[in-house]
């Protein structure tokens, strides 16, 4: 999964929690399936290409894209939250954002940000020029 | 302006026209005319008086670097806004009547050297706002002074990540290799919304509480996680 993360919640390349909020007019986390369809025979930069190239939200050229394992976030969140709060990710695709996922969780609160930003594997440049 | 109000402009000393909304204050500058907005007011109700903190800019004019800080009783003409050769950031601050009494016994006009901390946040502050005037988003200034009074309390603190939230709060996250976090988020009004990773020696694992605690009582919460010392060095 890809977490469009604004420059605003990177600092010397970490990415903070407070990037796993609940960003205003959304009611649940937004994320992008890496593998959706035949986004899966690509590289990871590739599919980062191919979900930015259709992203809905304005991009900045210091914003980046984070990537999380389903399993291990849902397994992270579940074992670490002292409410063990069970998270899972639903596909949501429409004909704009057809990778389009949403993440149920019973209730979000900062905690389960935090628990999230632990789970990111890789950032990529939410911008990458070269890439088609 | 008035007493209540307070700004954060690049060239104090070059005249401006204020405009005010409903939560904003918007400066416009007349080489320009383009609008700057700024960190969002926010009316405290409070009944003290107001003091105004310069950040001083070195003379290369670079907003994001400072080289004093300055607390002034705004009653008292500093002049400093009148100095050609300085650039200013300015906000004023509520202030109780014997911390401003304290401050006319010495001529209404402290300044202070900063450290290197205080330097490295305020750099930061900086870009960060800057970051959310693209994203439209106003910082607030109450969030922007509780974060400053708390890491100015203690030189020896270690440098934080701090971030710009989208409801204009400032975030400081201190973390290690070990996947400790102490996070607090700088509400205003002396409020911090934290959450604390901590490993628990005696448990085995780590713990993690999260809540809301007013800003004076903190540092004894996080002692009393065992998590006092992500933030020192």
């Amino acid at each position: 999964m890809l977490r469009h993360v604004k420059a605003r919640f990177i600092e010397g390349g970490r990415v903070s929690g407070t990037a796993f909020r609940l960003r205003e007019n959304e009611a649940e986390l937004s994320f992008n399936w890496m593998e959706f369809d035949f986004y899966r025979n690509h590289t990871a930069e590739e599919q980062v290409a191919l979900i930015a190239e259709r992203y809905p939200l304005r991009l900045s050229r210091r914003d980046q894209f984070a990537s999380l394992n389903v399993g291990a976030a849902k397994r992270f969140v579940l074992r670490e939250h002292p409410a063990a709060k069970a998270i899972d990710f639903i596909e949501d695709g429409r004909a704009d954002n057809p990778s389009h996922c949403l993440m149920k969780v019973p209730e979000i609160d900062d905690m389960v940000g935090d628990l999230l930003a632990q789970c990111v594997l890789q950032r990529f440049p939410a911008i990458v020029h070269g890439i088609s | 302006m008035s007493n209540n109000d307070w700004s954060r402009s690049y060239t104090v000393s070059v005249p401006f026209q204020v405009s005010y909304d409903s939560s904003s204050i918007i400066i416009k500058y007349p080489e320009t005319e383009e609008s700057v907005s700024t960190w969002a007011e926010r009316s405290t109700g409070a009944q003290h008086q107001q003091v105004g903190i310069w950040f001083e800019h070195p003379l290369d004019l670079n907003p994001y670097e400072i080289t004093n800080i300055a607390i002034v009783n705004e009653n008292l003409d500093s002049n400093l806004s009148n100095s050609p050769s300085k650039m200013f950031s300015r906000i004023s601050w509520p202030i109780d009547n014997p911390s401003l009494q304290t401050l006319n016994a010495v001529g209404g006009y402290i300044t202070l050297p900063t450290t290197n901390l205080q330097k490295a946040i305020f750099r930061r502050v900086a870009e960060l706002t800057d970051l959310a005037i693209e994203d439209g988003i106003n910082m607030s200034p109450e969030s922007f002074l509780d974060l400053w009074s708390f890491t100015s309390t203690n030189p020896e603190m270690r440098p934080a990540s701090i971030f710009a939230l989208d409801n204009g709060n400032f975030r400081a996250e201190w973390t290690n290799a070990q996947g400790e976090l102490v996070g607090l988020e700088f509400c205003g009004q002396k409020l911090v919304k934290f959450v604390i990773f901590a490993y628990a020696l005696a448990l085995g694992k780590m713990t993690r509480i999260a809540g809301l605690q007013a800003i004076g009582q903190i540092h004894g919460h996080l002692q009393a996680a065992f998590a006092d010392h992500l933030l020192t060095n």
